[in-house]
């Protein structure tokens, strides 16, 4: 049986080996026909082939999408974006060894000379291409494209560039963009990925709002031949603009402020807010510079020209200014004082223009001393001696209370990049910073704002606009909307509640009202009638006073001297502006930073009220 | 698992020809796929090596076993694989479209890479017993059953490449055992039926478009047409010597799509012209004819279809890549054999290999 079976295999198999040889010879025909075909494509047609491919070339390019446009709140624009275009060597080029030919085509282009060509031939490198020239002048543009085929070596790349038509004024609050880094690139969303050309906001309003600003690129694939002529265009995703920013900002009254400012040569910042709604007017900080420098690719000798220089004029001093608050905190202390209960506006204070506190002695401002003061007549004449005394009651705990209640210590969130917190000192951090347990004498310096206390303009913007409210206030803004395909985005602008009862309120209020417009007021060079102007000064001494004495000796006198601060809202009944003037090295709160409020109290009041009342 | 030879006759025996004909082109493929990367930074060369490296480890084992073992494990495989494939595309996330992947440690294989191997197993098995001078109407139903299931689930992914690999093998055993003129006739007329639901219901409209631009390539020269013209023009400009390894001034351009898949010779041919491809397909046709004489050379019935199936499925692969390459056919994304990038389909062609030496040791595994 197992024969028969084995010789029945037999057979079949015989017979399948034929199959497998017919397979064979079918896979050996199959071949040379195969190779046939590759003569036919290689040999016989090589040369159509060679110059269809040097013909031929596919080129991806990235559509840059031009940046959101920047208005202020009257339509103006602050920032908007022209066509520029750079003149770059394809890397092609360097690598087919016709730089020289590319050097020849610059020169001709752009009329230089070899020597400056060729120092220019790698401002930067893209990986496929180099980057010559950037923003060449239109007509020279023009001349490339009329005789595009004279230029076989270079191109020219077409890009949005950022331009700020009111060029240093408003600088702060718009800040700049640059060139992405590295690490932008590898930080970016996926959704969003960047190209190693693109600049993005690295500061102000450009940083804060650069998800909106930036646009979705596009791309187009084009058939380039060998003259780098588009022969074809295959494929196009056109870019979309990013988002608009309406701002608040007034831009006119901010050139008047910038003005005003720059023309006594004082460095420090002012803020003009309305408390209503939280719109910010103005935002200025004396630290100018041109955003137009930033759209372009810097020379180290720039950057170096730009973070060299000794005012910093990077930092906007306004978010990220900090300075003790002087003589403009014992409005925290008092207020804080109703509120705990630690005063009422019946309890007096002698001030003999000294007071021994803690075996120290404590000094008020005015040696003669105010004699017996209230808390009206204390916030009018900024008396030392009666919030040392308060102080003193309140402790380090409910005036920490108090002023974080106010803001103070934790950003504003105002929608600009790059504020600092400030600091409130506690016992929890001294004993965190420096190990070490809370003194009650230090509690009496912070009681007049000096000690460890850190607030930035902007801060007090705020405060000042909850006691304008006389309550909660919407939070400190730029942004009125966004718009983008008909699509609108407005901020948020829930207020945070504060925990002060309105007649506490209304009473400071009363003692900053007379600070301008009473007899003894600090403030009366801001007072303009009928205008119920309401504020406080502070003068802040930026060393000991006997260091003072001695660097007034020195020519750096001018380091050394006081910062002046004004901070106050108009008009008393239901305001409608805040404005916080805060001067470096400028003399005293009252003395100099006052008469400059009251000047911009001025170019307020004549812009949004035309009619003196 | 058994060793059917001792391991001092294993490589007394062992067929040196079969492995240098694969390790010939496996190597050209690590050549190409490092030119590509010097155009694109791509890192398949890499990748492709380790594959590489892991397929003669499979080779090896699989060598050593008794085909005969393999197939009768054929059934349980066979219940495996399709349960793999209802798996996938119950759970499995899609990649690059299609729900074809089965993730393990952080690498992706494709069953229905593999699955080849099981159903050509599962056939040989099914067919050992076959005498008769054709197939019968109820042999191809079986051989339509076997077949058809997975590619059912394959074409579901949807990876119709793949799906179409798993004709081959029904191709071969065609030839093989031969078929009666009605036959034929049925088989034309169900493949036209098929082909017209197919059209209507099945395919997706990009699958369409490359079908539609096959015919008529002036129609659409820039979108699906571009890249068989791109791919003529690749090969084309070649020329007789190519322009030199590394010289390919085409593939860094971008527009020579899947240049380490589908394309990978379009790649090879511009860079090493016509004597280039003359010297591949040597090599290819040497390894053809090592799986024929293994095949053609047992005596065993289930070692002699085994080994026919893999070389008419190893041959057909070849046969549409390059067709596609040459613009002959419509781009069908399918892999050319050791050449092409993927890690699944290098390994189960390593496997097949090893099965191949097998059935060449099988016969010297009584002496």
């Amino acid at each position: 049986m197992q024969s028969l079976d084995s010789l029945k295999q037999k057979l079949f198999l015989n017979r399948k080996k034929l199959s497998l040889k017919t397979l064979f010879l079918i896979i050996s025909g199959v071949m040379v026909l195969l190779l046939l075909f590759f003569w036919k494509i290689q040999i016989l047609n090589y040369t159509f082939y060679l110059a269809t491919s040097r013909r031929n070339i596919l080129k991806k390019e990235v559509l840059f999408a031009p940046r959101g446009f920047i208005k202020d709140r009257k339509g103006n624009i602050l920032a908007e974006n022209l066509i520029s275009f750079d003149l770059i060597v394809p890397r092609d080029t360097i690598l087919k060894r016709k730089e020289a030919r590319a050097i020849e085509e610059v020169r001709w282009l752009l009329g230089l000379t070899e020597e400056k060509v060729r120092q220019s031939l790698t401002k930067k490198n893209f990986g496929t291409y180099f980057l010559v020239a950037e923003d060449i002048p239109f007509p020279r543009a023009n001349y490339f494209f009329a005789n595009r085929k004279a230029f076989t070596s270079i191109e020219l790349k077409v890009k949005p560039k950022r331009l700020y038509p009111y060029k240093t004024t408003g600088s702060n609050p718009l800040g700049y963009i640059g060139a992405v880094t590295e690490e932008d690139i590898r930080k970016a969303s996926p959704e969003r990925p960047l190209a190693p050309e693109e600049f993005i906001g690295k500061a102000g309003l450009e940083k804060y709002y650069d998800d909106l600003l930036q646009g979705r690129n596009g791309k187009r694939v084009v058939l380039v031949d060998s003259v780098g002529i588009v022969q074809r265009v295959l494929e196009v995703d056109p870019p979309t603009q990013g988002a608009s920013l309406n701002l608040s900002l007034d831009i006119e009254l901010q050139s008047e402020i910038e003005a005003l400012l720059t023309e006594n040569q004082q460095t420090g910042s002012v803020v003009v807010m309305n408390p209503k709604n939280g719109e910010v007017l103005s935002l200025v900080s004396t630290t100018l510079f041109d955003p137009n420098l930033f759209a372009s690719y810097f020379t180290p000798q720039q950057w170096e020209s730009l973070i060299g220089d000794p005012s910093k004029p990077l930092i906007n001093k306004a978010i990220s200014g900090l300075y003790s608050p002087g003589s403009i905190f014992k409005l925290v202390i008092a207020l804080g004082g109703l509120e705990n209960g630690v005063t009422d506006d019946e309890r007096t204070v002698f001030c003999s223009g000294s007071k021994e506190i803690y075996n120290t002695t404590f000094r008020c401002w005015n040696p003669a001393g105010h004699g017996t003061v209230n808390l009206y007549t204390a916030i009018e004449q900024s008396c030392n001696i009666y919030f040392y005394t308060l102080g003193k009651s309140m402790e380090i705990d409910l005036i920490e209370k108090s002023a974080k209640a106010l803001g103070l210590g934790s950003k504003t969130g105002i929608d600009l990049a790059g504020e600092k917190s400030g600091l409130v000192p506690s016992r929890e951090w001294k004993r965190k910073a420096y190990n070490l347990d809370w003194f009650a004498g230090e509690t009496i310096s912070v009681a007049i704002g000096q000690g460890p206390l850190l607030v930035t303009p902007v801060q007090i913007a705020q405060m000042i606009s909850i006691l304008a409210n006389r309550g909660a206030a919407p939070p400190i803004h730029l942004l009125k909307y966004s718009e983008k395909e008909g699509k609108t985005y407005y901020p948020d602008l829930t207020p945070r509640s504060v925990p002060f009862h309105r007649e506490n309120i209304d009473k400071v209020v009363e003692g900053m009202w007379l600070v301008v417009n009473g007899p003894l007021g600090t403030a009366r060079a801001a007072q303009i009638p009928g205008r119920d102007i309401c504020g406080k000064t502070g003068t802040v001494q930026v060393v000991g006073r006997e260091t003072l004495q001695q660097k007034v000796k020195d020519k750096s006198a001018q380091r050394w001297t006081t910062h002046a601060w004004f901070t106050g809202f108009a008009p008393k009944q239901d305001p409608e502006v805040v404005v916080v003037v805060m001067l470096e090295h400028s003399g005293s709160g009252g003395g100099n930073a006052a008469p400059v409020a009251k000047k911009i109290f001025e170019l307020y009041f004549s812009r949004y009220h035309a009619k003196t009342p | 698992m058994r060793r059917h030879l001792k391991e001092s006759s294993y490589w007394k025996y062992f067929n040196y020809s079969l492995l240098s004909g694969t390790l010939m082109i496996s190597l050209i493929s690590l050549l190409v796929l490092y030119s590509i990367h010097t155009a694109n930074h791509s890192s398949y060369y890499k990748k492709q090596a380790l594959f590489l490296l892991l397929g003669l480890v499979l080779f090896v084992l699989v060598s050593r076993i008794d085909p005969h073992r393999l197939i009768s494990f054929a059934p349980y495989l066979y219940g495996l694989f399709l349960l793999s494939l209802l798996f996938l595309l119950v759970f499995s996330p899609r990649i690059a479209g299609a729900k074809a992947w089965v993730g393990i440690g952080g690498m992706g294989i494709q069953p229905s890479e593999f699955g080849k191997i099981i159903v050509i197993l599962l056939i040989a098995r099914v067919f050992r017993d076959h005498d008769s001078q054709t197939l019968s109407f109820k042999d191809i139903l079986r051989l339509g059953t076997i077949t058809g299931a997975p590619v059912l689930l394959i074409m579901a992914q949807p990876d119709m490449g793949t799906a179409v690999t798993y004709s081959f093998i029904l191709l071969t055993l065609f030839i093989l055992l031969g078929l009666k003129k009605e036959m034929v006739l049925l088989l034309v007329l169900s493949i036209v039926g098929v082909s017209y639901l197919g059209w209507n219901f099945v395919f997706k409209d990009y699958q369409k478009e490359r079908v539609k631009v096959f015919m008529h390539p002036e129609s659409d020269p820039l979108k699906y047409g571009y890249h068989t013209i791109q791919s003529k023009i690749t090969i084309g400009s070649g020329g007789l010597k190519g322009k030199g390894y590394l010289q390919g001034t085409q593939k860094g351009m971008g527009f020579l799509p899947a240049q380490h898949t589908d394309f990978i010779l379009s790649v090879y041919a511009e860079e090493f012209g016509f004597l280039g491809i003359l010297f591949l397909f040597g090599s290819y046709f040497f390894l053809f004819s090592q799986i024929y004489g293994i095949a053609s050379g047992t005596e065993d019935v289930e070692c002699f279809l085994l080994g026919s199936l893999l070389l008419g499925q190893i041959f057909f692969q070849f046969l549409i890549n390059v067709l596609v390459s040459i613009g002959k056919l419509p781009v069908a994304g399918i892999t050319l054999p050791f050449m092409s990038y993927g890690g699944s389909s290098l390994l189960t062609l390593f496997i097949m290999i090893g099965i191949i030496e097998g059935i060449h040791m099988k016969k010297y595994a009584g002496q």
